[in-house]
Order: structure tokens, then C-alpha cells, then sequence
């Protein structure tokens, strides 16, 4: 065994040791990362270093503010408006709340284009919205992590940005206009998922629809519907970009909170802050963590050997394309998206196009699979925050999840057998 | 996970399967790899330029020094890098930066370099790359206790502002809002035009001057085509404000740790590559601006690039107060 | 031996307070954050508000030490996320064992963070400085790791302590 491999073995061996032997994930990752580096005989400064670089993310911002918009919009009164508002809309469908969920992302990731940033926002307040109304906490939070990766392929998205140029001459634009099916697709599989699952649970149906109840509550969340307007006008009106827009959320939910709606003081407003500090205390350690053990495995070649594996293995295009989707899944268990794109993307597109696959469409079917990445264990971090925020240990989350992996599978394998599902939109403004 | 915000992080196109193979061969008994660190990917004027020197190096040494080339910015931003390296190295020995990447390390001469409207042209920048001067330029770090060495310069282009409004003039730049990168020279230029410099992160530059967040950016030419920025920021202007200058780096203990023949091969493959990288950049870049123009890119050229340079004179004037006979020598050079 | 106990538990005051002087710094980083991103975009439109080309760098050294920090205190309060799937499976005995492993690396962890990177900090501190700030050491932007090293160590010593503790005090008496 060269000594590269036994790197690769005891970066990954160890790290599920560790896992198995009840490490916290996130220091499980940085040990496994320090084992490697003494057996490399690399210096140590490489776990402070990558450590600080994994969390110094101007994107990642989003992340810790729209969690303290969450928790001040549920305890200053917001998040009660908007409960209402929702009963009032879809509360007589069965399941109603996590269609509300599966569709809000949909919409929020026009703005956002990352998934940690749609669990950070919508899951702090949807999660808390569909308990109180009869959900389980763990089947909520599931319906959020999955339908967050929606925002990846509406646009704007930046990995599709890193994508595009990754993988050269494709128009960023094409690209965009590319993704709106998938995500439709994806939201839909989804719904049909989770109405299965609401019928099954009994999961609550409220009293009939009625239009005056619906326009009464429409006017009562005036201020709380104002809060999403100022982030969807500002971001699509070019006012700040996304990150930003989580800060300008956060002064206006206080605002709100503690001037119109007064569910808040300001002393009550500094105490609430310690629950982002929970939840914030989880996630960003195991960002910060896993950056270390991402670096090592693309310093090992890691991606590159899983991608190199299936070129010599079969011509069968169905076979192929469905290894192609094995490795990019296989790979987002444990790594980060935007690293898996920019080494896999130059090795597997070759021999995507090969098979007749259109660069496009490959670009949707890498976003996808590297967006499932980010749910599953052991390394993914909207499970993670998914996780902090829902308050649902990681095991009862990703059981719940269960079933919407298979969602996402089905869509995944539409999208890579359908062409015309990524094409078409595009093909229009040709 | 995003993309550390550097201007230079800069992926590009075309398909390169070569790009991340890896190390599989078996390496001869005593053979050295060293792992070199690229935030651009192969393809591009850089990429090339260190994949020219890579094959120079294992051509010269038959084998016996092997570069690890880690492109598009996989082990990180050129911050990130140098703070590896600097910090006591190990995971990455060499790379490719920009030579004012170093400023923020104490790099007083390299400085001189990004200081807008220096170079007045290709020729000039290349006569400073082989006067007797690059090479006391090049072991500044060295010498300054930073712990690695430069071996050879090369350029990226010059780089041009471009905006989704109309640039026809440099009154055009006047009030916009122009995003560049967060040192303070670059600051005092876009001040010194008369707009205001604003901070977004590269990763959120395309979609910011879609929606309009900042109206104007600058790149080089290859960085401004390959980042997809023609498609929300059609219209350039050639003032060409700064050169990308461009060096390959190597640690004191990678360094340390050669013969005197194999640094030589080292000093004589990086003679090759910044040569390869003359020939190659103003073709390359031509290439690319005559595919923007046939694209629909509004591009106006710059004829008299003096008022521009007046209108950064104090910016100019401060960054350069401490080194102004240094300065002056560069200029000469014309 | 429980005596032994009674004496060193007079202590718990302290960790009380050293969680709650923890806590007020990450509360203030983070709101130092949102108010530093809030006036770098009004500024934009504002002419008498700031723009200042550091706030990228400082509202990302702010989080930095946000994160490392409070993840102390999520030792202290055990809510890291840990796999617990099979814990019903295993005996307390064991299960105590695997905690005392793993707390003990973390705490050996926590002396690496301490020791590498106070002296990666120093180093590259005496190199470099922040970008936008050249008077800035970037020292300031790698202290976070052995600071919060420093904190991991004082919150996990008294996790150990309490695992100890549950071997020779009689279960319940905790
Ligand atoms: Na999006
Ligand atoms: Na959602």
C-alpha cells in the first residue's frame, strides 16, 4: 500500500472510529485529520489554519444571522402572525405546513442560492410553526433540510457559477434557466413524499378554508410579511446581496419586535440571543472542523481517485451514468460542495459527454447530487444545522429523512435519464 | 462552502481532463514531489505558465522533482496559501500568487508592482522582469524573514473596470459603485476616479452586478471571460489601471532541502516557463478580446491613459513615499 | 473519597461564571457582526455612514472567534452532536468508558489548539496583516484557536471531573 492510501485509510478509518465510539462529530473530524498529519509527518498548523479559513466565508454569514432572525421573529410576535396566516391559508389540506415548507424554499431560493442559508432562515421559523401546530419535530425538520436543497438549482445559485466556469464555455445564464424544472421537479417529489407521510401520521387538518379569515390574517402579519418583502425587494432590486440581506432581516425583526409588536425589550432581546448562541455553538465548530479534513482529502487526490476509478470500468452509457451519480454522492457524504465541483467537474464531464450527456444538464445532475451530499451523514452541513436548529438529534433526523431521500433519488434519476427536463427552458432563449 | 473572495480565484474554461490527475504513478526511490498550489485552473495564460515550468522541472531532473500541481483554488484563496506557506509550510511548498499578494506580508517592493498606472505597457513590465532588479524584487520575502523565495515573474494582463452601463470615458466611472478588491491601493484608485469602492465578495460579484448591489468590477480580460461577467456587465474599458503581475514561490525549507544542481534546475525551468508565459499571454488575451468583441462586448479602448493617472496621482504619491527612488527605477524603464 | 468530591465541587461557581463571561462575548461578537454588515450596506446609500473597505475582514474574524468560543460552551452543556443511535444497546459501564475516551481526547485536542496555535499565531502574526488593514497583525485572525483551546480545556477538565466522580459517588447521589 503506498503511503498516500494509508493516509486516506487512516484519515477515514479513524474518523469512523471515532464516530462509532461517541466522539462529538466535530472534534471526531479534527482527531482524524491530526492522525493524518503526524503519520504524513505534516505540520500540525495546518488544523488552526484550515480551521479559521473553514469558517472565514462571507457567504457563510448568512447562516448565524438568519438563525437570530428566527429566534427574534419567534419570540417578538412575528412568527405568531405568520403561524396564522398559514393556518389560514393551507390549513385544510392535510400536510398543508410542509407544503408551505417545500414551496417557500422554492421561492427563497431565488435569493438565497444556498441551502445552509434556507435551513438557517426558513427552518427557524417554519420548524418551530409545525410543531406548535401538531408536526413532529423530526418529520419538520426533515421536510426543511431536503427542501432546502431547491435553492441550489433555482437561480441565482453560486455553485452554479463555480460550476459554469468550471467546466467552461457554458453560460452561467443557460445554466440558471436551467434549473428552474429540476427544482420544480424536486419540490414536487417532495410534496408528494410528505403528503404520504402527513396521511399516514394523521398529521393535522384545520377548519375549512375561508376567504375572510384568510384576508383578516393577511392584514393582521402586515409588519411580518413586510420583513420578507424588504429581503426579496432588496436582494432582486439590487439593494444588497443575499448575505447581506440576513443582517438587514435581523434590525428589522428586532424593530418590529420590539416597537410595533412589543413582544420584546431590548433586555429581552439580549437574552434571547442566547439560543442562536446554542444552535450557533454546534454548527459552525463543525464547519470550522471539516475544513480540515476536506483540505487532506483533496491533498490526498481523494476525488480524483473515486472519479478516475469508473473510466476504465464499462461503456454502458445507463451504467456509467448511474456511476457517475454514485461517485458524486458517495463523495458529498464526505466533503463540501463547492470542492467536489471543482475537482470532479474536469475529470467526470468528459466522460458525461460521452455518453451524450449535454454540459448543462451535467451541471444540474452535480449541483443535485452534491445538494443530497449536504444531507447525509457524517459530513453534511445542512444536516448539521438542520439538526441545531430543529433541535433533533442527528440519527432522528436522518431517519426521518429517510423517505425524502428516495424523493430526491427519484428526481435525480429523472433529471439524468430526462434530458429535456434541464434542456428545454433553456433551449426557449436560445 | 463558498469560495474564499479573491479577484483572483478566478476559474475559467475549457475542459481540461488533465487538470486533477493524480499522483498514481509510483514515485522513483529518492524522487522529491512537491506539492504547488494554483487558484486558477490549468487552462488559463497562469495555468499554463506553471504547467510549462512543472514539465521544464521533470524534464531537467529526469524525474527526480516532481510538482504536484493543486489548481482552481482547491487548497484555498492566495491568502490562505501564502498563510501556509508562511507559517511554517509543509502541506504546500510552492505556488503561483500575484506579486501583490505579498504586500500584506511586509512585501514593500512588491507593492511597487500593483500600483496603478505603473506599466506602461507589456514591454515595460517585462524589461523590469529582466532587469537586475526582478531578481532583488523576487528574494524580498526571502529576505524579510518570510520564509520563501520568488523564482520567476510572469503576467496575467493588464486590468480593465466593466460595468452593465455604458463606459465610454472616465467621466462614465464617476458615482458608480465599483467593487474591488479590499486593499487600501486599490481604495485610493477607485476614490481617485471619482466613484465609490464597495465591498462584495467575489463569490456574490456576478449576481451583485446583476441585480445592481455594485454597477461596476475590474478583472483581466481572461478572468473578466471565464467568470461569466460579459453576461451582466457588458461593457469594458481598456485603461488597463494595473498589470497582473505574477510570480511562482517556493518555501525556504523546500528550497533548503535541494542540491545546488537541482535549485539550479529550478532557476532554469523558471527561466523557461516566464518566458513560455511572454509568449503565450498577449496572444491569449487578444484571442479572448476579439471572441468578447464578436460576443457583443462594448469595449473602448483608452488612448491617453495620462489623466487617468492624474486622477489617481495621490494614491500614487502615498503608496509609493517610502520606496520613491525604487519607484522612479521601475518607471525609467519605459 | 465523596468528601474529596464535596471540596472540589465548591468550585462549580467559577465554571458558572467562566460559562457566562463565555457566553457575553459571543453574544457581543454576533451582535457586533450584524451591526458592522448593517452599516457597511446603509453607507452604500448613506453618505454620512461608513463604508469601510475592513468590514469584510472583521466581520469574519468576529465569527471566528464566535464559533470556536461557543463551541466550548457547547461542551460544557453536551449538545455537540455525537452518534447516541446504539446507546440503548450498550451497558452504562461501557458507555461511561467511551465518554471518558473521547473527553480525554478532546481535551488533548484542546493542548494542541492551545500549543500550535498560539505559536501559528505568533508566526504568521509577525509576517502579515490584514488586507484592508495593514496595521493589523494577522495574528488576531488565528488567536481564536488557542483562546478557545484555552476555554475547551477549563470546560472539558470539569466534564472529566464529573465522569470521575460518577465512578466512585454512588448513581443518583449526582
Ligand atoms: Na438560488
Ligand atoms: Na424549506
Amino acid at each position: 500500500m503506498s503511503p498516500e492510501s494509508m493516509a486516506i485509510l487512516i484519515l477515514i478509518g479513524s474518523f469512523f472510529i471515532m464516530i462509532f465510539l461517541r466522539f462529538p462529530i466535530a472534534y471526531a473530524v479534527a482527531l482524524s485529520s491530526l492522525f493524518t498529519l503526524l503519520y504524513q509527518g505534516l505540520p500540525l498548523t495546518t488544523i488552526v489554519q484550515q480551521m479559521v479559513k473553514g469558517i472565514s466565508s462571507f457567504s457563510l454569514m448568512a447562516v448565524p444571522f438568519f438563525i437570530t432572525m428566527g429566534v427574534i421573529m419567534g419570540s417578538g410576535g412575528i412568527s405568531e402572525k405568520l403561524i396564522a396566516l398559514a393556518r389560514a391559508c393551507v390549513g385544510w389540506m392535510r400536510g398543508g405546513m410542509a407544503m408551505v415548507n417545500i414551496v417557500a424554499s422554492y421561492f427563497f431560493g431565488g435569493i438565497s442560492g444556498s441551502a445552509a442559508a434556507d435551513t438557517a432562515s426558513l427552518g427557524s421559523i417554519l420548524i418551530p410553526m409545525m410543531v406548535e401546530q401538531g408536526y413532529d419535530d423530526d418529520f419538520s425538520t426533515a421536510v426543511t433540510i431536503t427542501s432546502s436543497v431547491e435553492g441550489l438549482l433555482v437561480p441565482p445559485s453560486h455553485n452554479m457559477i463555480i460550476y459554469a466556469t468550471t467546466a467552461g464555455g457554458i453560460s452561467v445564464g443557460s445554466l440558471f434557466l436551467a434549473g428552474y424544472m429540476p427544482a420544480a421537479i424536486l419540490a414536487i417529489s417532495l410534496m408528494i413524499g410528505s403528503y404520504i407521510i402527513s396521511v399516514k401520521r394523521n398529521y393535522p387538518k384545520g377548519e375549512a378554508f375561508n376567504l375572510i379569515t384568510l384576508f383578516k390574517q393577511l392584514f393582521r402579519s402586515f409588519w411580518a410579511l413586510a420583513a420578507i418583502m424588504i429581503v426579496v425587494v432588496g436582494v432582486v432590486g439590487g439593494k444588497f446581496t443575499a448575505t447581506e440581506s440576513a443582517a438587514i432581516a435581523v434590525i428589522y425583526s428586532l424593530f418590529v419586535s420590539v416597537f410595533i409588536y412589543k413582544g420584546l425589550t431590548w433586555k429581552g432581546v439580549w437574552k434571547v440571543l442566547e439560543y442562536c448562541i446554542d444552535t450557533l455553538s454546534i454548527v459552525l465548530i463543525l464547519i470550522a472542523t471539516s475544513s480540515i479534513f476536506g483540505y487532506l482529502l483533496t491533498r490526498l487526490h481523494v476525488p480524483a481517485l473515486a472519479a478516475n476509478a469508473i473510466t476504465n470500468f464499462t461503456d454502458n452509457p445507463i451504467i456509467l451514468a448511474l456511476l457517475l451519480n454514485l461517485i458524486l454522492l458517495i463523495l458529498g457524504c464526505i466533503m463540501d460542495m463547492a470542492p467536489i465541483i471543482l475537482i470532479a467537474t474536469p475529470i467526470l464531464l468528459p466522460i458525461a459527454t460521452s455518453i451524450g450527456i449535454d454540459p448543462i444538464q451535467f451541471g444540474i445532475i452535480v449541483i443535485l447530487n452534491c445538494g443530497i451530499g449536504l444531507l447525509t451523514p457524517p459530513v453534511g452541513s445542512v444536516l448539521f444545522i438542520g439538526s441545531a436548529v430543529g433541535k433533533v438529534k442527528m440519527e432522528r433526523l436522518v431517519k426521518a429523512t429517510l423517505p425524502f431521500y428516495i424523493c430526491m433519488i427519484i428526481t435525480l434519476m429523472l433529471i439524468t435519464f430526462v434530458p429535456a427536463i434541464s434542456l428545454w427552458l433553456p433551449s426557449l432563449f436560445r | 462552502g463558498a469560495k474564499t473572495p479573491t479577484p483572483e480565484a478566478a476559474p475559467a474554461p475549457e475542459v481540461t481532463p488533465a487538470a486533477t490527475e493524480p499522483a498514481a504513478v509510483e514515485p522513483a526511490a529518492e524522487a522529491i514531489t512537491f506539492v504547488f498550489a494554483e487558484v486558477n485552473p490549468l487552462d488559463t495564460i497562469v495555468g499554463q505558465t506553471d504547467s510549462a515550468f512543472k514539465e521544464k522541472v521533470e524534464e531537467l531532473s529526469n524525474g527526480m522533482i516532481k510538482i504536484d500541481i493543486q489548481p482552481s483554488g482547491v487548497l484555498g484563496s492566495e491568502n490562505d496559501v501564502l498563510d501556509t506557506m508562511l507559517g511554517g509550510g509543509g502541506t504546500i511548498d510552492m505556488s503561483r500568487i500575484s506579486a501583490f499578494a505579498l504586500t500584506s506580508y511586509g512585501g514593500e517592493k512588491s507593492k511597487l508592482l500593483s500600483i496603478p498606472y505603473t506599466f506602461a505597457n507589456r514591454e515595460h513590465f517585462w524589461n523590469f522582469a529582466t532587469s537586475d532588479l526582478a531578481p532583488v524584487f523576487l528574494l524580498e520575502p526571502h529576505e524579510n524573514g518570510s520564509g520563501v523565495r520568488g523564482l520567476f515573474y510572469g503576467e496575467e494582463g493588464f486590468r480593465h473596470f466593466f460595468s452593465a452601463k455604458p463606459l465610454n470615458s472616465m467621466a462614465d466611472l464617476k458615482g458608480l459603485k465599483i467593487r474591488v478588491s479590499n486593499d487600501p491601493v486599490m481604495n485610493g484608485m477607485v476614490e481617485g476616479l471619482g466613484a465609490s469602492p464597495t465591498v462584495v465578495s467575489f463569490g456574490e460579484l456576478y449576481s451583485a452586478l446583476q441585480t445592481g448591489v455594485v454597477d461596476a468590477a475590474e478583472q483581466p480580460i481572461a478572468n473578466y471571460k471565464s467568470n461569466a461577467f460579459p453576461e451582466v456587465a457588458p461593457n469594458m474599458i481598456l485603461d488597463g489601471h494595473t498589470l497582473g503581475a505574477i510570480q511562482v514561490i517556493i518555501t525556504d525549507e523546500a528550497w533548503d532541502s535541494l542540491t545546488a544542481d537541482q535549485q539550479a534546475i529550478l532557476t532554469e525551468a523558471g527561466k523557461y516557463a516566464s518566458e513560455f508565459n511572454r509568449k503565450i499571454s498577449e496572444d491569449a488575451e487578444n484571442k479572448v478580446l476579439e471572441e468578447l468583441k464578436a460576443s457583443g462586448v462594448t469595449i473602448v479602448d483608452v488612448q491617453d491613459k495620462a489623466p487617468w493617472q492624474d486622477a489617481c496621482k495621490d494614491i500614487i504619491e502615498k503608496s509609493t513615499a517610502d520606496n520613491a527612488e525604487l519607484y522612479q527605477q521601475i518607471l525609467d524603464m519605459k | 473519597m465523596p468528601k474529596i468530591f464535596d471540596r472540589i465541587d465548591k468550585i462549580k461557581p467559577a465554571y458558572d461564571v467562566a460559562y457566562k463571561i463565555v457566553l457575553f462575548l459571543c453574544k457581543l461578537l454576533l451582535v457586533v457582526d450584524i451591526l458592522i454588515t448593517t452599516m457597511a450596506v446603509t453607507g452604500r446609500y448613506v453618505s454620512f455612514i461608513p463604508d469601510p473597505s475592513w468590514s469584510e475582514e472583521v466581520v469574519l474574524t468576529c465569527m471566528v472567534y464566535m464559533a470556536v468560543l461557543s463551541a466550548a460552551l457547547a461542551i460544557r452543556k453536551n449538545t455537540h452532536i455525537r452518534m447516541t443511535a446504539f446507546d440503548r444497546f450498550i451497558p452504562k459501564r461501557l458507555l461511561l468508558v467511551s465518554d471518558i475516551i473521547s473527553d480525554f481526547a478532546v481535551l488533548a485536542l484542546a493542548v494542541i489548539m492551545i500549543v500550535v496555535g498560539w505559536k501559528y499565531a505568533m508566526q504568521i502574526g509577525s509576517k502579515g496583516s490584514y488586507v484592508s488593514m495593514p496595521s493589523v497583525s494577522r495574528f488576531w485572525m488565528y488567536f481564536p484557536v488557542p483562546v478557545a483551546g484555552v476555554a475547551m480545556l477549563i470546560f472539558e477538565i470539569e466534564i472529566l471531573y464529573n465522569h470521575i466522580k460518577s465512578i466512585f459517588v454512588k448513581e443518583g447521589a449526582i
